[in-house]
């Protein structure tokens, strides 16, 4: 174990941090000036880092000294990611890493308060080939049944997940390929979910936390998959889940005339607060359109706007998590801890917690809310009338200052 | 001033006509009017009008009175010219087309106007009056009423919208009105028009009363 190093320095923070701000061994041993090979000892834990250079680690790397000797907690279900390129395996480490330090912030705040009960369909798949299309549209009713929002247009996804006990966390991560992520942890008994805030738009936001509730309720108890295949099969089932779940057949389907236009789409894409391309493929799950008609219109969709953007994708901003952040603002009202001291007894830094728990920029540097107000010193604004009629305010003089 | 009761004429409906059966009888429609067109198809320019309006009629009782069938409300039995009509908790349903603009056809017939005297016990829900108190009705009737586009050069195939209609007592006011696709919205549960706020942790037993000491 550690050698004349600080006691109880836990090598898994060290590769935990290494993953969340995307730096290599070599990259970090240059910024804390120690060799490649001392860091992977300290990374291995056949040698713990001396007092000096654990400050310096920190600093670097911006966390706590002490976050280094916290046990680190059990490590969240595998995630499954949107893509699995092998170009994004740092990506999906940092998000990995992400996932998991905002599992620590909801462990460190459950220890004051309960968190919304999980309200889940429970599904016992071990095996993607067991899931047919019509488990996965029972799945979803089942959520909204549970979740009570009949067979409307769901006005807030984030509010019902997070009703229904998800830690969801959306902050920008600068790998827009993946737009998500999801786990189950087992410390916390729930559920987590990161979305990326990088598209910044509203209708693709609803989708992913839609497709990634679909995963959770599907896909729990399925070993992660290697092949693409697989991996391919559970990301349509995914795909399906979030349809089924924002679109119900029955009063969806009734909404859309045919044949299907891209203009009626427009129409119900701000009602329904869905994609005109995702509404094209739940039209073609309930084969309403067939192959032909939904290629046209994703062949049109391209022709008329591009590939990526649709008209309207601004009208709809995406919506925020609020758990974590009400958590720490009901902690601080209820002087349950001083602010200052909440990212302290969690050992990010402020910076991290802000983002993980979608508040605004500064929140921990805040010193009250008394906001004085600049008052002009009574010399200042002494005004000269002109001869001319204009007034002439002169510039404060050093010997007024008192 | 009295005031107007809670109940309303489209929740009445939504009450006693099912979802279902609406959309039976939106599809009948459609279909039957699909039918009248493609049997006049080939007839002489000169009367062909007159032979989808007269088709029309026909086919679409015939999906209609199956409809009603299908949807266990009681259809009339189709003889001759006569109106089809169907039973769906306290209404009676009927039937008729128009040309899309003024609804200029409901009165036409002599027993379509007898059946809208049943509504008059509709009236103080859109109208108070000063003697009269609202009472739930034993009877009311509504009419599905198809809107062709007046021309076989546009859609003659079929309706441009589908309307339940609820006329007044002497059918010269409608007492609701809406396009199909509307109205079966208002069959979605109501589950409130704002969403539920369950977000909302608590604090653990015995944090609340640190906070305070702390406070």
């Amino acid at each position: 174990m550690s050698r004349g190093g600080v006691q109880g320095f836990y090598g898994e923070r060290l590769s935990q941090v290494l993953a969340a701000r995307r730096l290599s061994q070599v990259q970090l041993a240059g910024l804390v000036g120690v060799s490649p090979a001392t860091v992977s000892k300290w990374r291995a834990g056949s040698q713990a880092p001396e007092r000096e250079a654990l400050d310096r680690l920190a600093s670097v790397v911006n966390v706590m000294p002490e976050w280094f000797t916290r046990a680190p907690a059990a490590k969240v279900s595998l995630p499954l990611f949107r893509s699995n390129a092998s170009a994004h395996v740092a990506a999906r480490a940092m998000l990995e890493a992400r996932l998991e330090w905002a599992q620590d912030v909801a462990l460190a705040l459950s220890e004051f308060v309960d968190f919304p009960a999980v309200h889940l369909p429970v599904r016992a798949f071990v095996d993607p080939d067991e899931i047919t299309p019509d488990e996965i549209e029972a799945a979803a009713v089942e959520c909204r049944e549970l979740w009570r929002l009949g067979r409307t247009a769901v006005q807030d996804v984030a509010l019902a997940n997070e009703g229904a006990g998800v830690v969801l966390i959306r902050e920008e991560t600068g790998v827009s390929q993946i737009e998500g992520l999801s786990a189950w942890s087992t410390e916390l008994g729930r559920p987590l979910i990161l979305l990326s805030a990088d598209k910044d738009n509203g209708y693709r936001s609803r989708f992913d936390l839609a497709h990634e509730l679909g995963h959770l309720i599907l896909h729990r108890h399925i070993v992660r998959p290697t092949e693409r295949e697989r991996h391919k099969q559970m990301e349509l089932q995914a795909h399906r889940f979030a349809g089924a779940f924002l679109l119900p057949p029955e009063s969806f389907s009734s909404e859309v005339r045919t044949p299907v236009t891209l203009d009626d789409l427009l129409l119900l894409k701000r009602r329904w607060g869905v994609s005109v391309a995702a509404m094209v493929m739940r039209l073609r799950a309930l084969k309403i359109l067939d192959e032909e008609g939904s290629q046209l219109l994703f062949k049109r969709r391209s022709a008329r706007w591009g590939a990526k953007a649709e008209p309207g994708d601004g009208d709809r901003l995406p919506e925020q998590p609020r758990l974590l952040r009400r958590t720490i603002d009901l902690l601080v009202d209820e002087h349950v801890m001083p602010r200052e001291a909440i990212p302290r007894h969690i050992g990010l830094a402020a910076h991290d917690i802000e983002m993980l728990a979608g508040l605004p920029e500064g929140y921990f540097q805040a010193k009250g809310n008394v906001v004085q107000f600049a008052r002009l010193r009574a010399a200042n604004s002494e005004a000269v009338a002109s001869a001319a009629g204009n007034t002439v305010v002169p510039f404060p003089s050093p010997t007024f200052k008192r | 001033m009295p005031q107007l009761p809670q109940e309303s004429i489209p929740a009445l409906l939504v009450r006693n006509v099912s979802r279902e059966l609406v959309m039976g009888v939106e599809d009948a429609l459609k279909s039957g009017a699909e039918r009248a067109y493609g049997a006049a198809i080939g007839m002489d320019e000169g009367h062909l009008p007159h032979v989808v309006g007269q088709l029309r009629h026909f086919k679409m009782n015939e999906t209609f009175h199956q409809a009603l069938a299908v949807g266990q409300a009681q259809p009339s039995p189709i003889r001759g010219n006569g109106l089809i009509m169907g039973r769906a908790g306290i209404f009676t349903l009927g039937r008729f087309n128009i040309p899309a603009g003024f609804w200029v056809n409901g009165r036409r017939s002599h027993i379509r106007q007898q059946m809208a005297l049943a509504n008059k016990a509709l009236e103080p829900l859109v109208q108070t009056a000063l003697f009269e108190q609202y009472v739930e009705p034993a009877a009311a009737v509504a009419f599905f009423v198809a809107c062709f586009s007046g021309s076989l050069k546009l859609q003659p195939e079929g309706p441009v919208a589908i309307h339940i209609a609820v006329p007044d007592h002497d059918m010269r006011g409608w007492l609701f009105r809406e396009c199909l696709s509307t109205f079966l919205q208002r069959y979605e549960p109501a589950t409130s028009t704002t969403q539920p706020d369950l977000v909302t942790p608590k604090l653990k037993q015995g944090q609340a009363a640190k906070g305070e000491g702390a406070a």
